[in-house]
């Protein structure tokens, strides 16, 4: 029998929650856990593309700065846009799909239109344009396009949920029990959506910061001084054949972090959801 | 026929959505910072010639008149003129678009026939290390940039061991095709592969699996003959969502191999602010994700009439 | 010894120099596989504006003149010239024979034409030296006056003020030969087809894949050695390396931060050339947007900055470290400028004056430059040292067209400035950049007006060759430089991988490799 009700039993959660918090904890703690400034470059004799030493665990980058320390910095902000975009797209996803299954009809077209809109548009370019359009890159820009790109798939499940809500009678009887429109939908629809929702939030986690290091490794991202696991990938990949490390360690660290965030959802919705359990 | 109308309704809701995006591109391309007529210039350029430039262009004009224009000429079937080549923009996407083509079709059947399989293997040792193997390789090519992939894949195969091209066309040789193909479609083969197995985990544990295993067939005959026709619709979904990640990898794969495609050129036009070519561009690849989405439920009818509305979801 | 051995030694010497012989004299027949950045926009002379079109079009069209390997303007479809005495009137004998690629022959219409073609394209400023251009270019006239068809060999060219780089700029490649008949029979179609004089004439182009050349057996120097020329397009650097590596390219470039790492490869080492071009790289200040107003605070941040860890470290030595705006390389050039040194107690010193001690009350500053991995490692290196003298530094990258554009209108105070020679005279650096006519997109983005600069350099524009020319720019040079409106980083190199079975391809001062401005002609593969 597959490890049902018990989180402990299930390997793929348990290795999730396990590197999710190790991320969280090293992101959480770098002021204290790095161990050189990770903006100091490398003045006069210092060491530039050096492989692992001792005093450089993971090595220096072009200017000589700590790989090591720069890794543990760059979680926070693969942290920040992860879990934040993912809140605001969360809240936002919601709302439409809530009020797009709930009214259904017209409201329903229109914002699924709208939806198709954003789903059908390259989102590549979207990005490349939307960045063009400020005149100052930076991380506040990252979240306007990442939320303003990955509301749809919340939306989608939300609104799949209400719909399957509304047929199995959910509503109306809610309805004769008095509710008013913002109370069923809060108070009955949403609840019971949780599960999916929470499952699709965490896997969006990962999206996003996959999404984040693309688009610094675009150049449109975070600048400096503040550290992206994607800018570092950036700057690395031009010394992959020379200096490997400058580029593995924070591709590595991204790959387990994601790594860890999809374990969790798909974790999650084994635990869950009772239909879907491997 | 009862497909008719639902299809003719689907193909009518495409319109606003295609029309949708361009209003969309057309302004961001409006307000980005960065002036076609400047861009088309070197490193020096003198304000008459910007000048006369910007009239060329019919930059001067105000934005909604603009785009007016645009749709005007697009409903005669003219895409309006580069600013960079002053070529006609049908011309250069034309040029290009059955080297995308052909790069989109490779990877996808690559990212099919893997992924299903990849999917399958996993499900029918569900739990085992295989499992958690094949399914660790799965999210690893979710997770990798598709630009480190390609070259890693050139280095190996090309450089060191010569048994590929390095990048190029090359005049359409199959050989040419493949490592651009599997850089393209290992993002997708992941999906794929997650989707094919829940889904036909989820099948395999419905009371009609039990009643075929009574009947004493084989653990394959099961899967391949009963599950996999049911588990096709979810795969079928990833597929027409997997036209998103081929759009968004296309790009950067033709970029690493110097392949001449559509992909490739909306981002060199979108830097130079080639308005009429990205335009043109974004259109090309609307269409075809939003067509694409138009065969993905069109496949759902045929395979199962039930399932209209629930696919929509 | 017997008699033989006599008749045998002679015969060996005559072995080996018949050999040594044989391996000088050129081959003819090959492929030469090249490889560009990025696609040609077009093909078409008059339009072109960039250095890739311009590669393609040095190798099929032909000028009146040529620039060779010292940049010293030769003979091409002029076979010689006269200058009248005031240094206006120039007057250029055409070449006998020489014959466009559908096989008619040259007349001196021909220059007359293309020169008015090209005056209404993008590179009006080739032209507008010249008596009438102005006129012309802006619609007010039919013809450029200034140009004078004498007769079917000759062509009279007159210019309004004497200009001492004008045979430079009839080098150029806006100032090719085209022929009438294409153009009018091509129409736009002639950017993609072009037709012209040149040692090798045009076959094929798959956009965005690759450009193909073929030997013109008529051009007037006699046919080509090379039998094809490919230019590939291949936008990602590693993988222009990948190719060279496995073959497939004759000619390369380093991919960024590797020219130490391909220097000590055993491989290939022996295919390394890195020489100095006309180009320098540099940051500039916009003297009109505050607080680069003042120059004390221009001047304290250029005793900020070290190139040292820029040249040695993120560039690795491969370029070298700028005193001045105009490169040693400049034939005639005395580099006699200094930059302002590192002193970074001077720099505190003067940010203190400005009223800004410390650093407080200024500000993050804004800093802008173009998309590209090396500017970006030398914003964060600028970044560190700036913060030494605590100016916080705010870096702001956009794609080059953003960039250019907030460059160009001004709304950029402090930013990253490239400038590559057109032409190999100090007016292309020092007036262009620096004279308040040229202020905003023209080329003067520092809006700088100094009527002192200005009269040096107006003198010195219209002077004759010489040193007493020179030594105006030199001067102007070091004004600019003490008032701190440009700081000097490096000056450009080309660091190329050639194979060695690739003979004479000329390394000029103009090449910036991938993209080569050598005569392929010259060019022989020994295999």
């Amino acid at each position: 029998m597959p490890p049902a009700h018990r989180p402990l039993r299930h390997r793929g959660f348990l290795a999730g929650a396990v590197l999710v918090s190790v991320f969280a904890a090293a992101s959480l703690l770098a002021p204290v856990l790095a161990p050189q400034d990770p903006h100091a470059v490398a003045s006069g004799g210092g060491a530039t593309l050096e492989g692992p030493t001792v005093g450089h665990p993971l090595g220096t980058d072009a200017l000589g700065r700590d790989v090591l320390s720069r890794v543990l910095w760059g979680g926070r902000v693969s942290l920040a846009v992860g879990v934040g975009v993912e809140a605001l797209v969360v809240v936002l996803g919601c709302a439409v799909g809530l009020l797009a299954g709930y009214f259904g009809g017209a409201v329903d077209a229109a914002l699924m239109r709208v939806t198709d809109v954003v789903m059908a548009f390259p989102s590549l370019v979207l990005a490349i344009g939307l960045i063009a359009v400020f005149e100052r890159p930076g991380l506040d820009k990252v979240f306007i396009v990442l939320v303003a790109l990955g509301w749809t798939t919340i939306a989608r499940v939300v609104r799949g949920e209400v719909l399957s809500l509304k047929a199995r009678d959910f509503v109306q009887a809610a309805r004769a029990l008095g509710g008013g429109h913002r109370a069923i939908m809060l108070r009955h629809l949403l609840p019971n959506a949780l599960a999916p929702l929470l499952v699709a939030a965490t896997i969006g986690v990962g999206g996003n910061m996959v999404a984040e290091a693309g688009l610094s490794f675009l150049g449109l991202g975070a600048q400096s001084p503040t550290i992206s696991w994607g800018a570092m990938l950036a700057d690395g990949q031009t010394f992959l054949a020379i200096a490997p490390w400058v580029a593995v360690f924070p591709g590595a660290a991204l790959l387990l972090a994601v790594l860890g965030v999809n374990l969790l959802g798909d974790g999650l919705r084994d635990l869950l959801d009772p239909r879907l359990r491997a | 026929m009862a497909l008719l109308r639902p299809i003719a309704s689907r193909v009518v809701a495409l319109v606003p959505v295609v029309l949708g995006i361009t209003v969309l591109v057309f302004a961001l391309n409006a307000i980005a910072l960065g002036d076609p007529a400047r861009a088309a210039m070197g490193q020096r350029a003198d304000p008459e010639t910007l000048e006369r430039l910007r009239r060329e262009y019919a930059l001067d004009r105000p934005l909604p008149v603009q785009y007016a224009t645009w749709l005007g000429r697009l409903a005669r079937g003219d895409l309006g003129e580069s600013f960079r080549e002053q070529r006609p923009v049908g011309e250069v996407i034309r040029e290009r678009l059955p080297a995308t083509a052909r790069l989109a079709l490779a990877a996808t059947l690559i990212s099919v026939v893997l992924g299903v399989g990849i999917g399958a293997l996993a499900a029918v040792r569900a739990g085992s290390a295989l499992d958690h193997l094949l399914m660790g390789v799965a999210v690893l090519g979710i997770s990798t940039p598709v630009f480190w992939l390609g070259m890693m894949l050139a280095l190996v195969f090309a450089v060191t061991l010569g048994w590929l091209p390095v990048s190029g066309y090359g005049d359409g040789a199959l050989g040419h095709l493949v490592l651009p193909a599997v850089t393209l479609g290992a993002l997708h083969t992941g999906t794929v592969a997650r989707m094919t197995r829940s889904s036909l985990l989820e099948v395999v544990r419905q009371d009609f699996m039990a009643t075929a295993r009574a009947k004493g067939l084989s653990e394959w005959a099961v899967l391949g003959k009963h599950a996999l026709r049911n588990a096709l619709v979810p795969v079928i979904t990833v597929i027409g969502i997997g036209l998103a990640d081929l759009l968004v990898g296309a790009p950067l794969t033709e970029t690493v191999f110097a392949w001449p495609g559509v992909g490739r050129l909306l981002v060199a036009a979108v830097g130079q602010r080639d308005l009429p070519v990205v335009m043109g561009a974004v259109l090309v690849f609307a269409l075809v994700y939003v067509l694409g989405n138009l065969l993905v439920d069109l496949a759902y009818l045929v395979i199962d009439p039930r399932m209209r509305d629930a696919a929509r979801a | 010894m017997t008699r033989a051995a006599p008749a045998a030694a002679l015969l060996l010497v005559l072995l080996v120099a018949a050999l040594s012989g044989a391996a000088v004299a050129a081959r003819p027949g090959g492929t030469l596989r090249m490889v560009f950045v990025s696609d040609p926009p077009t093909l078409d002379p008059a339009h072109a504006t960039d250095l890739t079109s311009s590669s393609i079009i040095h190798q099929v069209f032909d000028a009146l003149l040529e620039l060779d390997e010292k940049l010293v303007p030769a003979p091409a479809l002029a076979e010689r010239w006269s200058v009248s005495p005031d240094h206006r009137v120039y007057t250029f004998h055409l070449r006998r024979g020489a014959k466009f690629h559908n096989g008619r022959e040259v007349r001196a219409a021909d220059v007359k034409y293309s020169f008015e073609r090209a005056a209404r394209g993008k590179r009006p400023w080739v032209f507008d030296k010249l008596v009438g251009a102005r006129e012309f270019i802006k619609g007010g006239a039919s013809e450029i006056a200034g140009v004078r068809v004498v007769d079917d060999g000759t062509v009279e060219l007159r210019l309004e003020r004497p200009f001492a780089p004008f045979l430079h700029l009839m080098a150029y490649d806006a100032a090719s030969i085209v022929p009438r008949e294409e153009t009018d029979k091509r129409g736009a179609g002639f950017a993609s087809h072009p037709v012209g004089t040149g040692a090798f004439r045009f076959v094929s182009w798959r956009r965005d894949d690759q450009v193909v050349l073929e030997r013109f057996a008529e051009h007037f120097r006699g046919p080509a050695h090379l039998e094809r020329v490919v230019f590939r397009v291949i936008p990602a650097e590693g993988t222009r390396f990948n190719e060279y590596v496995a073959g497939q390219l004759d000619v390369g470039d380093i991919p960024t931060g590797r020219c130490r790492a391909v220097q000590a490869d055993a491989k290939l080492k022996g295919d390394v050339a890195i020489w100095p071009t006309l180009g320098t790289s540099a940051l500039r200040f916009n003297v009109e947007r505050a607080p680069f107003t003042d120059a004390r605070v221009r001047r304290a941040i250029a005793h900020a900055i070290d190139p040292s860890i820029i040249v040695d470290r993120l560039l690795e030595g491969c370029v070298k470290a700028a005193q001045g705006i105009v490169p040693p390389v400049l034939a005639g050039w005395t580099p006699t400028a200094t930059r302002l040194p590192l002193d970074r107690a001077r720099a505190r010193a003067l940010l203190a004056e400005a009223g800004f001690p410390g650093g407080r009350g200024l500000g993050p500053v804004a800093y802008h430059f173009n998309t590209n991995d090396a500017n970006q490692r030398i914003a964060e290196a600028l970044q560190a040292q700036l913060k030494e003298i605590g100016v916080t530094l705010e870096l702001r990258r956009l794609d080059w067209a953003a960039h250019i554009k907030v460059v160009d209108d001004g709304s950029a105070g402090f930013f990253r400035q490239g400038w590559i020679a057109d032409y190999p005279d100090p007016e292309n650096f020092l007036t262009v950049l620096f004279h308040s006519r040229n202020v905003g997109a023209a080329g003067n983005t520092s809006r700088y007006r100094n009527p002192a600069v200005d009269r040096l350099l107006d003198e010195a524009d219209t002077m004759a060759i010489g040193a007493a020319r020179m030594k105006r720019y030199e001067e102007a040079e070091q004004m600019i430089l003490d008032d701190a409106v440009w700081v000097s980083l490096y000056f450009y190199a080309s660091r190329a991988l050639i194979k060695p079975y690739v003979k004479g391809l000329e390394r000029s001062p103009q090449s910036t490799a991938p993209e080569f401005l050598a005569p392929l002609r010259k060019v022989w593969l020994e295999r």
